[in-house]
């Protein structure tokens, strides 16, 4: 594991150096991270997870000369990415979950199958998705929450708590399924 | 086959469990070097990165614009143009020896170019250039195609050029020679353009 002092001195070689054996140490440490977190928020697309793993990659080098290290690197990294996925879900018209705990008929899977984790949180809308995959998940805490997605602690406590009820109705339906 | 409701009905009381099915899992094949040469295409990458000659052509082309403008009024006399109408093509080359600045002087080479643009063109010698990106394509006499987006490793590469109004032969080498991209490593290829 990377010290941050060693992080930093890699940070160092991209921006003064280009070197590319020191972005590519970079990437490796991040990005399984930062795969598995675009794979769980774009509810499983490969597709979509590579494109912003990608695209978030070249705003950060772009970015980096500029990175006052505020925070960890990381977070700084995950916060790019999120740009990404949101931007992606602008173009796709991004589906919302009803407000109300409700589960549209249109939601439900088939009866023959057994609904796992996975595929229960692949189902949730983008906004619950995202808050409860970087809080259960993750491990963020909701004010790192609040300036990642760029909405308040209060909003990403409330979206937390409806996003586990749907995650757990849904999850009771495929068990009375089953 | 039923899920465990132990496991996963109480999920809002035990938000831990969905910690269990955290993994890095497989990372795409090929993701990191798309990434890599992206970011050699970009010039954020690699030994040859894009050539810093962009950033002093507008500040040269605004001079350019002013000289001209001051042509037009009579102010200036076009001295070398009048009085030679040869023109000489500079065309400037990185090789390996080139030495790209860090992103921290690259403000000072960006003044060096500019100041030496403005020179050569107060001595009337009338200069105007061109950046060229490393990606581009070679089309061969059989129509063969093929892009390429940086230069090889060790391989040149034309990264710009300038023309330059001057006497003679002599008088274009002297001011190439003049010419900071020498300084940084780069090699200065003079051709005289063919009247037309």
């Amino acid at each position: 594991m990377s010290s941050p002092s060693d992080e930093r001195a890699l940070v160092t070689r991209v921006i003064e150096q280009r070197d590319e054996a020191a972005f590519r140490a970079l990437y490796r440490l991040h990005t399984p991270a930062l795969y598995r977190l675009a794979l769980r928020l774009s509810g499983g697309s490969g597709a979509t997870a590579d494109e912003a793993v990608h695209d978030a990659w070249i705003r950060a080098a772009e970015g980096l000369a500029g990175f006052e290290w505020r925070s960890a690197l990381r977070t700084w990294l995950t916060g790019i990415l999120l740009n990404c996925l949101r931007e992606g879900w602008r173009e796709t018209a991004e589906p919302t979950e009803p407000l109300d705990d409700h589960v549209p008929a249109s939601a439900t899977i088939s009866v023959e199958l057994r609904i796992d984790l996975e595929t229960a949180l692949r189902e949730l809308a983008p906004g619950y998705r995202s808050v409860l995959v970087l809080h259960d998940i993750e491990g963020y805490t909701h004010e790192e929450i609040a300036a990642l997605l760029g909405i308040d602690a209060g909003t990403s406590k409330s979206q937390l708590a409806r996003g586990r009820r749907v995650l757990r109705r849904r999850l009771e339906r495929s068990g009375e399924s089953a | 086959m039923t899920n465990n409701p132990d496991s996963w009905a109480d999920v809002e009381q035990r938000p831990e469990a969905l910690r269990s099915i955290a993994s890095n899992g497989e990372l795409p094949p090929g993701l990191e070097d798309r990434v890599v040469r992206t970011l050699q295409r970009r010039g954020l990458l690699g030994a040859a990165p894009r050539s810093r000659l962009g950033r002093w052509v507008l500040p040269v082309a605004a001079g350019l614009a002013a000289l001209a403008v001051g042509f037009a009024l009579g102010r200036r006399t076009p001295t070398v143009q009048a009085a030679a109408s040869q023109r000489y093509a500079l065309l400037l080359y990185e090789d390996a020896s080139f030495q790209a600045p860090p992103r921290s002087a690259e403000a000072g080479y960006v003044a060096e170019y500019s100041r030496w643009a403005r020179e050569v063109n107060a001595a009337g010698n009338g200069l105007t250039g061109e950046e060229l990106n490393y990606s581009g394509r070679t089309i061969d006499s059989a129509g063969a195609a093929v892009d390429h987006d940086r230069a090889a490793d060790g391989q040149s590469v034309l990264s710009g050029f300038f023309i330059v109004h001057a006497a003679d032969l002599e008088r274009a080498t002297a001011i190439a020679k003049t010419c900071p991209h020498l300084k940084h490593g780069g090699r200065v290829v003079i051709r005289p353009i063919e009247p037309t």
